[in-house]
């Protein structure tokens, strides 16, 4: 008898079980919801699919309202920009086959290709493309500040439009170039999260949250059409996991950034493309802090700083030093590594020269998410150490570090990686004095070159004004920039023409299997 | 003591747990159809004697003999399994704390045809039908409410009578009752030691009842041994033995009992001193410490004396004091 | 029964209704919110007050709590802020996956658990009883993601019997459900083993101690029949009710295994919520979990109760 109900019991947990995977394949987004035995061990795959792995979720498929690279790796090949900013900082036509920019910098006027269709089969217009650039403008969307500046949008025809600015911008064109500027369907949009619809070499199929994103070929795809028919992304938290995928075969793609490559490196079966990161990791640092606000206590620090071992330490090699605050693959880019070198004398005598022959004690935030920065900053803590000074650490969850660092300011030193703009001025603007962003030169020494090379236009003077500003933080080191961090791909070797865009983007259209 | 043939023969049985010994060189015959009282107080040794032949010794308890055989069987030479499968087999057990010895999960139904299952390799209606004749024998009038009925349902006597009915079902030749009428009421142990004998007369089962019960087991046994502190100390026909116990401490325990004669206020009799627990490993009479005749031959290797008739006592000065009695 | 069965009932509900409570005032007590984390580091602080106020973030906990209840009488547990799906919908998308861990690695552990248990109490002292142990401590000592990652490395990647990662949905391949479920509930089965066997251990210790096990052995029953009809049945009832707590414990502490595994469960569902400060995620989630421990821990209670005779008939009955 007993054993009857404790049989039945099981067997209602069973069922239950089954009901919700039914639940879970109707209930589920746009199309079947499948979980395809795509992922286990079937060796190699078909060729027909490009199995990525990702290690988090994308927040939502709308490239507008989230600013998450997650998201953006999926809906670049879903959605398309009017320009695209290629692999050597040059802009190419994607929606726009042609381009005008006022000699003025205050109104471009855009062409579109004709004949180009939505994945819901309209054709897209210039209407469309109005509605797109001032959705970026509406309160949700996260680089609303880089538009306000962007005020008229005039359609001359179904395939012509112009915008035109409230003030000069040398670097107007650069705004359409990026993952968030896509051209949407306005009688989409409020899906759009769930299930995106764009004009791209690949239509949406399915997205299971936490487990696989499905893409498929766009087949009516303006251009000439993806080699690949099929896109897998399975979420694999799990780093381990994931190059166990890779050399099983499972997996055909999968960023390994930051991991040991060690057990793939050699391996025939695998590929790594390795690429600088348009971005620079910094110590961030509160100048209203009593220490920080020093000058000498902030060059100090730069100096007590081994931005060589760091590097080796964490990225095995895979860096490049950085002495200021600008990309090592920016064009403006130039070297100051020597301004303030690392030099462990020089550092103590900074230290006397300021007032703390003994050091002292200094909070250091880290972000639990990011395994990277809290190994850089346990480092720079090491080393820092060696001087006297004591940093206290404290490792914190993302959505804190957002509360308390971002938001608040309430920290004093920090390490994080700010993403790099396809033009400098945006990327060096927080630099302001007045920007109230959590890292800036609150002394106001940069603000004098930052307000020139906002209006200026003449491009060998912006160069110029640029490079003067990172002379002057690689000496007043309002933060400590560390290095350009390389991106690596480990991938099947089969796997042809990877590439990546200043943008951090990259477009499946152009992989193919050999 | 009726010449019948031996259903269980013990020589020399020594017990002793991790410490101490327990039982010390007991000899034992069951003899077929026979009544026997096995007479003890607590710590005699009684219980420990029937679990030994039981084989359901307690964990640390362990024994040595010269012999020790049942229905033909030479159990010091057996497994384990196969000691049990012959007690299981010959013997009903009928046991003391009715209660615990009934699966409480279990109904009656459940457990009482499960040794008769095991050993008749009969089915289960089969062991149910003689379950329900044998409870109707041991005086149920609806057998098939008690076979539906959980142990903790039933009084004290009802279960009993139960035991009784599942020691019965193999139809074994010989019934162990272990204080058969402790936790009863009078007329309930009435009841149920005339049942007792009723069993006895219908079917010439042999049945040992062990007791410290004096008055109960003169009335229904027919041969008795006492036991004390581990040893028999003496044997005979119950009619001897009440009549004219010759070991000492015999015939301290008939004094105490209580005799119908007695005047109020007039004190109880007792022996002074306690049962003991070590030191019964000696070949001294382990009696000497209390008794009241003790002198320098006790302390020397007791042998056992036979005063005819069936009656043997261990004591060097069997019958002194005479035979007077409460 | 009936008296019993509906107190548990009621302090069932109790639970569930704190639950939902403390959830609620502790994720929008702690720092950061949804709408911080969408915007990023690019947006100003104005335009993170107006997402908040058009969210109701900016509301006191209490009316967020109570615009959620709202919802709830409707069977509307609300559209998750991170995914923009159903919160519903996810939950139960991922409920199969979590129960088909929970399920298999329990009735592992309980066989397991089972056999080693009689068989250490039956032969107490013996080697059996002395490996028994010792399974217990190594199980409950090694760290679950670490023996998932050997049981990938060595079973999946150089064995290729299993996958490596990825759930598969029983109507899409019943064996490839199976071999997909395999390793991570054999993981969690190793952790759950240890004091399942020690309650089986002692529990049966106890129940062979009684005396009904002697007459048992005294009518010379067979073995098994001694130590399983009689022995066993006697034993049930605390391991079953540490069962009880650890299937409950199970549905909501599958993470790590999830993880490590890529299986898409509750638990990682719950801790992506949590990270991303999608409360209404986070509730719907936490509150299936709750409903299922509770529902769980009240079912093996009830089964422990129903299994004593005593309790079943009559209200802790006393011997007529």
């Amino acid at each position: 008898m007993k054993k009857q109900l404790l049989t039945g019991v099981l067997a209602g947990l069973m069922m239950l079980s089954c009901a919700g995977c039914g639940a879970s394949n109707a209930a589920g987004s746009a199309s079947a919801a499948s979980t395809s035995a795509a992922a286990s061990g079937t060796g190699a795959a078909g060729r027909d699919t490009l199995h990525v792995a990702i290690m988090t979720d994308p927040e939502g498929l709308d490239p507008q309202k989230t600013s998450a690279t997650s998201t953006y790796f999926v809906t670049m090949n879903v959605y398309e920009p009017l320009v695209m900013m290629d692999e050597n900082w040059e802009i190419q036509p994607r929606l726009a086959e042609s381009w005008q920019v006022a000699d003025d910098c205050q109104s471009v006027t855009f062409h579109l290709k004709k004949g180009v269709k939505f994945h819901n089969g309209r054709e897209m217009t210039a209407e469309d493309v109005k509605y797109s650039i001032e959705r970026l403008k509406e309160d949700d969307s996260p680089k609303k500040k880089y538009y306000a500046n962007i005020t008229g949008a005039e359609i001359k025809d179904d395939y012509t439009i112009t915008f035109t600015t409230d003030k000069p911008d040398a670097v107007l064109l650069t705004s359409f170039a990026y993952p968030w500027s896509v051209i949407v369907p306005e009688e989409c949009a409020d899906t759009l999260k769930t299930n995106p619809v764009g004009t791209g070499a690949y239509r949406f199929e399915s997205w299971v949250p936490q487990q696989e994103v499905k893409l498929t070929r766009n087949d009516d795809y303006y251009d000439t059409p993806a080699s690949i028919e099929n896109v897998d992304y399975q979420v694999v938290p799990d780093t381990t996991t994931a190059m166990v995928g890779i050399l099983n075969g499972d997996v055909d793609l999968v960023d390994v950034t930051g991991s040991p490559t060690t057990p793939i490196e050699n391996n025939p079966a695998v590929s790594i493309y390795e690429k600088s990161i348009n971005s620079v990791t910094v110590l961030g640092m509160n100048l209203d802090n009593e220490y920080l606000a020093n000058e000498q206590v902030r060059q100090a620090m730069a100096s007590a700083i081994d931005k060589d071992e760091i590097i080796q330490a964490v990225n095995e090699g895979h860096g490049d030093k950085v002495g200021s605050y600008l990309p090592s693959s920016a064009a403006e880019y130039i070297d100051t590594n020597d301004v303030l070198p690392y030099d462990v004398d020089h550092a103590k005598e900074l230290l006397a020269a300021a007032g703390y022959p003994d050091g002292f004690t200094i909070g250091l935030t880290l972000p639990k998410s990011y395994p990277m920065y809290t190994s850089i900053g346990q480092i720079i803590a090491d080393q820092l150490e060696r001087v006297g000074i004591h940093c206290e650490i404290e490792m914190v969850e993302w959505a804190d570090w957002m509360q308390n660092v971002y938001t608040d300011k309430n920290y004093d030193m920090t390490v994080m990686a700010n993403s790099g703009r396809l033009s400098a001025y945006d990327f060096i603007a927080r630099f302001h004095s007045q920007s109230g962003d959590y890292i800036s030169d609150k002394t106001g020494e940069a603000d004098e070159i930052l307000d020139k090379l906002k209006d200026e236009l003449d491009a060998d003077t912006r160069t110029q004004l640029i490079q003067d500003f990172q002379r002057l933080v690689a000496e007043k080191v309002p933060v400590v920039p560390l290095e350009t961090q390389h991106r690596l791909y480990a991938m099947s070797s089969d796997l042809q023409g990877y590439v990546m865009y200043p943008s951090e983007t990259t477009e499946f259209k152009v992989l193919s299997f050999s | 003591m009726s010449e019948g043939k031996k259903l269980v023969s013990i020589r020399g049985l020594t017990v002793s747990s991790a410490h101490r010994v327990l039982i010390k060189s007991l000899d034992l015959d069951i003899a077929q159809g026979e009544l026997l009282g096995i007479a003890g107080e607590s710590g005699s040794g009684k219980t420990m004697l029937m679990r030994t032949l039981l084989n359901i010794p307690p964990e640390d308890v362990h024994f040595k003999a010269d012999a020790l055989q049942m229905f033909g069987a030479d159990c010091l030479h057996l497994s384990d399994t196969d000691w049990r499968r012959t007690v299981g087999k010959h013997i009903g057990f009928v046991p003391q704390n009715t209660m615990f010895y009934l699966h409480p999960m279990l109904r009656i139904r459940q457990q009482i045809a499960d040794s008769y299952v095991s050993h008749r390799k009969g089915t289960l209606r089969q062991g149910l039908a003689r379950a329900e004749a044998l409870l109707r024998e041991v005086g149920f009038d609806d057998p098939e409410r008690v076979l539906n009925s959980y142990a903790w349902e039933l009084s004290g006597g009802m279960r009993q009578r139960v035991n009784i009915a599942m020691a019965l079902m193999n139809s074994p030749e010989l019934l162990i009752a272990d204080e058969p009428t402790t936790a009863l009421d009078c007329a309930i142990q009435r009841q149920i030691m005339d049942l007792f004998m009723k069993i006895s007369r219908d079917t010439g089962i042999a049945v040992v009842m062990i007791s410290h019960d004096l008055g109960m087991l003169q009335q229904y046994s027919r041969r008795t041994l006492v036991m004390y502190a581990g040893r028999m100390v003496e044997s005979g026909s119950t009619e001897t033995l009440f009549c004219t116990p010759a070991h000492p401490y015999t015939r301290a325990l008939m004094g105490v009992i209580p005799s119908l004669s007695l005047q109020a206020g007039q004190r109880l009799a007792e022996i002074p001193g306690y049962v003991p627990d070590s030191g019964r490993e000696t070949d001294a009479c382990i009696f000497a410490p209390r008794c009241p005749y003790a002198g320098a031959e006790c302390s020397t290797a007791l042998q056992e004396q036979d005063l005819g008739g069936g009656h043997s006592c261990l004591c060097a000065k069997p019958g002194i004091g005479g035979h007077d009695h409460g | 029964m009936l008296n019993y069965a509906i107190k548990r009932i009621n302090g069932a509900l109790l639970v569930v209704v704190a639950v939902s409570v403390i959830t609620f005032v502790m994720l929008t007590q702690i720092s950061g919110n949804a709408a911080m984390l969408a915007l990023g580091t690019d947006a100003t602080a104005e335009q993170l007050a107006q997402l908040e106020h058009s969210l109701g973030l900016d509301l006191p906990w209490y009316l967020q709590y109570l615009g959620w209840v709202k919802n709830l009488f409707h069977l509307d547990f609300g559209t998750s802020a991170l995914y923009g799906e159903n919160v519903l919908t996810l939950v139960l998308q991922r409920l199969p996956v979590t129960l088909s861990l929970a399920v298999l690695s329990m009735l592992m552990a309980l066989i397991a658990a089972g056999f080693l248990g009689v068989a250490s109490a039956v032969k107490k002292g013996s080697i059996i009883d002395i490996l028994s142990r010792s399974l217990m401590q190594i199980g409950a000592a090694i760290p679950g993601f670490w023996i998932g990652l050997i049981f990938i490395i060595y079973l999946a990647l150089g064995k290729k019997w299993f996958p490596a990662s990825g759930f598969v949905a029983p109507g899409d391949s019943f064996t490839g459900y199976l071999q997909s479920i395999f390793l991570p509930s054999l993981v969690l089965a190793i952790g759950e083993v240890g004091p399942l066997l020690r309650a089986v251990r002692t529990s049966m210790l106890q129940s062979l101690q009684q005396d009904y096990i002697l007459m048992a052995k005294v009518q010379g029953l067979p073995a098994w029949k001694i130590y399983i009809k009689y022995g066993l049945r006697g034993a049930l009832a605390a391991p079953l009710n540490v069962a009880g707590m650890q299937f409950a414990k199970l549905l909501g502490g599958t993470t790590v295994v999830e993880s490590v595994f890529s299986l898409p469960g509750l638990g990682r569902l719950v801790l992506v919520a949590v990270e991303q400060r999608d409360i209404v995620l986070l509730q719907g989630a936490v509150m299936f979990i709750t409903l299922a421990v509770v529902l769980i821990s009240l079912l093996a209670d009830l089964l422990t109760a129903w299994m004593n005779p005593r309790i079943r008939l009559n209200e802790g009955g006393n011997a007529a």
